[in-house]
């Protein structure tokens, strides 16, 4: 069975180690991380991913190019947020968010910042 | 006329969600015995994700001498709630503090801290209240606060103990929001008055029976309210106590 691909990016590289570890202790989901924007992106030209999960330290500018290019080049591509840094809350917003892949709905906690 | 027949009340119905305790996600690690109102680690209902702004309610038990060891967050404001015994919390930004009953703790954990909390008594668990909150603004300095409250002033009272505004009563936190500690005689009633239009509250019962707008809720059911710009909450047992949380529901 493949893989769920998960590209993290988190500029604390302490919290995304942490993340990437919890991530591939479930073996249907294996996390590449980076703390670097650039990088991410050409990580996401080279590979294919299913998911993209934001933690901490990505300023907005930042946030908003990356959804940008990650959406052009692939529109199914499913963007999230990941709150609390490795936390309780981590399989829960990966399964919402591979849920509404599924179903094809549109998770209305994706980015509870938005206006 | 219209407005002799159209009551004011039912143009503007309030929307309601109520969580029975015995509904709640349930886990049970030996040394962690945890209650969640809402979908946390491997309890997941897509029904209950979040209520507005608060994403976290767990309701902890941990036994003696054990505790969470040093874990990661980020970008959320963590609050908790001692209700029996000492909690023990250090973090990566030099603090360490025994909090009990009585006492609010809050930390926002914005570009990232590590921490970690422990029963310090030997002798009997601790039992608390770990809520999280969404941030109004990301990557904030990671903060830490607590305060020490007197409980009689929250007798037959709502006494606040967290608010957005540094120099107001209790913790402060990055969010439009504010909690209150309750503690009722029985057949004691009080209103509370919304902050602001656009948040609700989701009342949490600690101990006892109590009825909010007319829906009966007994120990640790939890009610969420919103659309409205006041509640009515009435004691049906002696020594009834509430926590009211007032939260943004856009979030």
């Amino acid at each position: 069975m493949e893989k769920i691909q998960i590209l993290v990016l988190c500029s604390h590289e302490e919290i995304l180690q942490t993340i990437v570890r919890l991530i591939n202790n479930n073996e249907k989901w294996n996390a590449t991380g980076t703390a670097d924007a650039e990088r991410a992106i050409g990580l996401f030209h080279q590979h294919t991913f299913d998911l993209v999960l934001l933690g901490s330290g990505i300023n907005g500018k930042d946030e908003k190019k990356l959804r940008r290019i990650f959406t052009y080049q692939n529109p199914e591509i499913r963007i999230i947020e990941h709150f609390g840094g490795g936390s309780g809350l981590l399989s829960n917003e990966i399964e919402a968010a591979l849920s509404d892949n599924a179903q094809g709905n549109v998770n209305v906690i994706d980015d509870p910042f938005k206006k | 006329m219209w407005s002799e027949i159209c009551d004011y009340k039912y143009l503007f119905m309030a929307n309601t969600v109520l969580h029975k305790a015995a509904t709640r996600g349930h886990a049970n690690h030996g040394w962690l015995d945890s209650y969640h109102s809402f979908s946390f680690a491997n309890y997941y209902n897509p029904e209950r994700i979040h209520f507005g702004a608060l994403r976290v309610l767990n309701d902890d038990t941990v036994s003696e001498g054990k505790g969470f060891g040093k874990h990661p967050h980020d970008n959320m404001e963590i609050i908790s709630i001692p209700l029996q015994g000492d909690l023990q919390h250090e973090d990566s930004m030099g603090n360490v503090a025994v909090i009990k009953n009585g006492d609010i703790q809050a930390m926002s954990a914005g570009t990232g801290i590590f921490h970690s909390e422990f029963n310090k008594n030997k002798n009997e668990p601790v039992k608390f209240l770990q809520i999280w909150i969404f941030p109004n603004k990301k990557n904030v300095a990671p903060r830490y606060s607590q305060v020490t409250l007197n409980v009689e002033d929250r007798h037959n009272k709502l006494q606040q103990v967290l608010s957005p505004d540094a120099g107001d009563g209790g913790v402060w936190i990055h969010q439009d929001a504010w909690f209150y500690l309750g503690r009722f005689d029985k057949d004691f009633s009080v209103d509370y008055d919304l902050n602001k239009k656009t948040n609700g509250v989701y009342v949490f019962v600690l101990h006892g029976d109590v009825t909010v707008d007319g829906q009966s809720l007994n120990n640790r059911d939890g009610f969420g309210i919103w659309d409205t710009d006041k509640i009515s909450i009435k004691a049906d047992s002696q020594d009834a106590e509430v926590l009211l949380m007032e939260v943004p529901m856009n979030i």
